[in-house]
């Protein structure tokens, strides 16, 4: 073993599994992080650590915790939600200076520690062999509507962030009162929910229901994929789009933070770097943070939303814990 | 009394030690919560419904395969009863088009009639004939035959095949999640796991549903149990083939039908991703830990049933395992020992031991039997004839032995392959089973790729079942 | 020739003790009531339980300290104790696979023997699962004999057979072993069997301590 390697410090980085699987667009981002170090005075190996699904991260953190081995560095895939319920874990790592952020995430708040590295927005994507363009729902309200019945793919909330986007985003149109007989009102028309959103997605690819609760950027993937007629089309409601960002931070907790810390930063700004950022969109399918990234042709040919919002922000552990236990009651009374 | 203490002390390291790690954390006062009370209520009643319609449809088709069966026909069925849960609930789905109570109960029903009536037409079998003669030659018809005599003889193996039935669907997961479409379709098992796997994980909610798990999955089991060791045992052989060009082959394969739903959706292309670098691997990690496993549970098992010969209470004791939900097992497991089976690296020892005792149950009733009924004096006569005790073994038990074993492998090599939640815990990017595979892929856009491989699998253990079958050799 | 000399055997609750001499081509018997120790005795003979105390002695070899498999000693039990699954032949033929006989040679010699016992060749290549009482009597016979033992131990032989086949049960064990002599020990509860088979038969008492209620049951 040459005296390089022997210095060469280890950083790991917990995530989901098709963020970090292989071939996916993070393990190409850790290696060429790693081929960028080697022959600097920092080697470092990328340990990339699947936890299962975006919504698990959380979970294992917490296991990590009550196990007593807190051992990730980098956390990497989460939402502000979840960031709010780890802030006191995170270290406060800033973003790059003078970064050039997209237009999108211009107005939204995010808190200090949390660096987007892409962003998804949610949306319906319709199968217009199925369901004609025209007959598009134009908001939530047209949901319930009896032309739609059985027509919907949702995600379960309990299980899965696409799901609990929905009835949060739900909740913003109607309110949290007015939101309960919506709820109970589109039951009726949804197909089913399915725990995830690779489910509902497969269902809906089978053609079980024209519509299914996806990313905007859907529509773009099917488009790369030779689907010349424009047969699977984002429909965009007329009260705007929520928007997912993900996010990287740094976690204070592992006992030899101190020592990995510049390694960890120098991770976080390798993710947001342009070079990593340009393969984003077609290997990853939602948008690159930095407005000086092309997108391709597939994403610039995406409709706009009218407007986007923000849902996750000051939700918590215990707001996410209500807002289902409100959602359940609903649906069982 | 050495043999007693370490079986002790496996069964605390491997099932008291986890367990209690995810149940020290219950809060009693919320056992009788109203909301909880609700799931548990409606977990009971899907189980019952679903035992229900499985008995419905097993015991008549239990009684075709005795008149009628053939063992090619008697294999398809036990393949049915080893596809994964995620492939069944698509091709329901996919078929039905329907989702809610009435899916999941006929999804439950579908899985689990095959094996209610492989054991009815076991107990069939293994009915005396000269009692049956007797009974005719003295006047009685067939239904009356049927009533006084063979019901009484067969009830015992009903409640069995019922119990372990009601458990399974106590502790379905994947088909209630799948298929039962939201609220109020919601089971014990699937608010465990949105308790410890979703957000913050709270375990003291995961308990209480566990122990109420445990409650309602060990009352049928441990008097079934009881039942199983008075009379006749319980085994997994298949019944004997009555007609060898079989009448069945039309019947059985309306049970596939579903699966062709699942076919004709995908693309050609689609089977081509089971053949790439990447699902190769993962088959051959899955095969290892499945060989594993079934080598532990034959060994397991029969030490158990060998230490438990004269003490029952020993087989009881490890037929806890069956009421306890794979997710709480293998986070006891994890946060009982991932000091030591560090899941950073993946731990393939922890995936191998969680899965051993999950079919340690199974395992223990279908050998403890066999102990049981040694035939001593043809091992006596084999002894006075020259041969040592192994000798004696191989010639007199091992031909009882061998198709039970045999059988006990196959079910576990199959259950294993298709196994998630144990392995989704311990899985890391060295250690990548098919399941995780399969998961996996879904998430990356891969559908038909990954429900292709899901197929590849159920083909796979077709060959086996085959297999198995041929070097048993055409009786049973 | 077998000797048991000063045998002793505990049990709780009782004790059997043993003192007796077999000659070759003697047929003795073991007459006494159901459940005092007849069988046990057999089985102290052939190695399948072990003695307290005493020599066991067969042809001047001293066997009471060697395992069952090589003393040597044929052993028909009470219900024959044939190996289920297997043809009569496979039985008969098993302990000369053990001796290291050659397949063609081994089938022979339980063909012939088989055929010596009057089973019929129909018989012979089919499982003896469903024979009858009498069949499956022949093939324990034939199998206890094939590998010539240096001492034959009968349990109660004819205790399953009705009056005719016990008859000609009888006639049998006669006629076999007038073609190989070998020390016969028999046990039997039936007087007829006894008179009728026996050459020689071992007294049976009991003795009781009234104090200790300790039973002793004497062979010789």
């Amino acid at each position: 073993m040459s005296a390089l390697a022997q210095a060469e410090t280890t950083l790991i980085v917990y995530s989901y599994d098709s963020l970090v699987s292989k071939n996916s667009w993070g393990e190409q981002v850790a290696r060429g992080f790693e081929k960028k170090m080697r022959g600097t005075k920092t080697p470092v190996r990328v340990k990339l650590v699947s936890v299962g699904e975006g919504a698990q991260i959380l979970s294992r953190l917490k296991l990590d915790q009550k196990r007593g081995k807190n051992i990730a560095h980098i956390v990497w895939g989460i939402d502000p939600e979840t960031f709010g319920q780890l802030k006191n874990e995170l270290d406060e790592i800033q973003i790059p200076k003078d970064f050039p952020v997209r237009k999108e995430l211009a107005g939204l708040k995010l808190p200090v520690g949390f660096v987007p590295f892409d962003f998804g927005i949610y949306a319906f994507i319709q199968d217009t062999e199925n369901l004609p363009l025209d007959q598009a729902p134009q908001d939530w309200g047209d949901l319930i509507s009896p032309r739609f019945k059985k027509k919907i793919l949702l995600e379960d909330p309990r299980t899965s962030t696409p799901g609990l986007a929905w009835v949060l985003a739900s909740e913003t149109a109607f309110g949290k009162n007015e939101v309960l007989l919506y709820w109970k009102s589109l039951q009726a028309n949804w197909l089913t929910l399915s725990p995830s959103w690779s489910q509902a997605y497969a269902l809906f690819l089978k053609k079980q229901a024209p519509l299914v609760w996806s990313y905007v950027t859907s529509q773009a993937y099917h488009q790369e994929l030779g689907d010349k007629t424009n047969r699977y089309h984002a429909v965009l409601f007329t009260s705007g789009q929520p928007i997912q960002v993900e996010g990287i931070s740094i976690l204070k907790s592992a006992a030899d933070f101190e020592k990995v810390k510049p390694l960890a930063q120098a991770f976080v700004n390798h993710v947001v770097s342009k070079e990593s950022q340009s393969s984003l969109p077609k290997m990853q399918w939602m948008f690159p943070v930095r407005s000086d990234v092309v997108l391709p042709g597939s994403f610039k040919n995406l409709p706009q939303p009218k407007s986007l919002y923000s849902i996750f922000d000051s939700l918590g552990n215990d707001g996410r814990k209500e807002v289902l236990k409100r959602w359940n009651e609903a649906l069982v009374r | 009394m050495m043999a007693i203490l370490v079986l002790l002390t496996v069964f605390f390291a491997l099932i008291g030690v986890p367990v209690f790690s995810v149940l020290g954390s219950a809060n009693l006062n919320g056992f009788f919560s109203p909301d909880i009370l609700a799931i548990v209520l409606f977990t009971l009643k899907q189980a019952v419904l679903s035992l229900f319609f499985s008995l419905l449809v097993g015991i008549p088709l239990g009684f075709w395969i005795y008149k009628k069966g053939s063992l090619e026909s008697h294999r398809r069925l036990l393949l049915l009863y080893s596809m994964p849960t995620l492939t069944v609930a698509l091709a329901v789905s996919l078929t039905f088009k329907s989702y809610g109570l009435t899916s999941v109960i006929f999804a439950h029903a579908w899985m689990n009639s095959p094996w209610i009536a492989l054991r009815f037409a076991e107990g069939l079998e293994q009915f005396p004939e000269t009692r049956r003669l007797a009974a005719r030659s003295l006047g009685a018809s067939r239904w009356e035959v049927f009533q006084t005599f063979e019901w009484p003889f067969l009830q015992s193996r009903i409640f069995l095949a019922s119990a372990q039935v009601f458990s399974v669907c106590v502790m379905s997961f994947t088909l209630v999640l799948l298929l039962g479409g939201g609220p109020p379709i919601q089971t014990l098992e699937t608010e465990i796991y949105s308790s410890i796997k979703i957000g913050d994980p709270d375990f003291g909610r995961a308990s209480i549903f566990a122990i109420w798990q445990l409650v309602l999955t060990s009352i049928p089991a441990g008097i079934a149990f009881f039942i199983s060791f008075r009379e006749e045992h319980e085994t997994v052989r298949l019944p004997r083939a009555r007609d060898p060009k079989s009448r069945l082959d039309w019947l059985t394969p309306l049970f596939f039908l579903p699966f062709l739903a699942l076919i004709f959706s995908m693309d050609g292309t689609s089977f081509l991703g089971a053949f790439e670098p990447e699902a190769y691997s993962a088959f051959l990690v899955s095969l290892q830990i499945a060989l594993s496993v079934a080598f532990g549970v034959v060994v397991f098992s029969g030490a158990v049933s060998i230490v438990a010969r004269k003490r029952r209470w020993i087989s009881v004791l490890f037929q806890i395992p069956g009421g306890i939900s794979t997710l709480v097992l293998g986070l006891g497991f994890w946060l009982a020992y991932a000091r030591w089976l560090d899941p950073f690296d993946g731990s393939r020892v922890a995936i191998i031991l969680i899965q051993t005792t999950l079919i340690l149950p199974l395992g223990v009733r279908t050998l403890w039997p066999l102990v049981k009924e040694k035939n001593h004096s043809a091992l006596d006569a084999a002894r006075t004839m020259g041969a040592n005790r192994r000798q004696a073994w191989l010639l007199v038990e091992w031909p009882r032995w061998k198709p039970t074993v045999q059988s006990l492998i196959f079910i576990s090599i199959i259950w294993s392959m298709g196994e998630l939640a144990a392995v989704s815990l311990f899985s890391s990017e060295n250690l990548i089973t098919l399941p995780v595979l399969i998961s996996r892929w879904m998430g990356q856009y891969r559908f038909d790729q990954a429900i292709g491989i899901n197929l590849v699998l159920g083909g796979l253990a077709w060959m086996l079942l085959r297999f198995e079958g041929r070097s048993r050799g055409n009786h049973v | 020739m077998f000797e048991a000399k000063n045998l002793v055997k505990r049990y709780p609750g009782f004790e059997i003790q043993a003192n007796f001499t077999v000659k070759a081509d003697e047929r003795v018997a073991i007459y006494s009531p159901s459940g005092t120790g007849k069988s046990t005795l057999l089985r102290l003979i052939s190695g399948l339980e072990q003695l307290d105390s005493g020599t066991l002695t067969l042809n001047s070899r001293s066997i009471e300290k060697i395992v069952p498999e090589k003393r040597n000693i044929g052993f028909v039990f009470q219900d024959y104790a044939l190996f289920p699954g297997k043809t009569a032949v496979e039985n008969v033929a098993y302990p000369l696979k053990l001796r290291g006989i050659g397949a063609a040679e081994r089938i022979q010699i339980a063909v012939d023997f088989l055929k010596e016992l009057g089973l019929s060749e129909e018989k012979m290549g089919q499982i003896v699962d469903r024979f009858s009482g009498g069949e499956k009597q022949r093939v324990a016979f034939a199998r206890a004999l094939s590998f010539k033992p240096d001492l034959l131990l009968l349990d109660e032989p004819f205790s399953a057979l009705d009056g005719v086949s016990r008859l000609k049960s009888r006639e049998l064990l006669l006629d076999m072993h007038a073609r190989h002599p070998v020390p016969l020990i028999l046990v039997t509860h039936d007087e007829t069997d006894l008179v009728k088979t026996a050459t020689h038969t071992l007294s049976y008492e009991t003795s009781f301590k009234v104090q200790d209620k300790e039973i002793h049951r004497f062979f010789r």
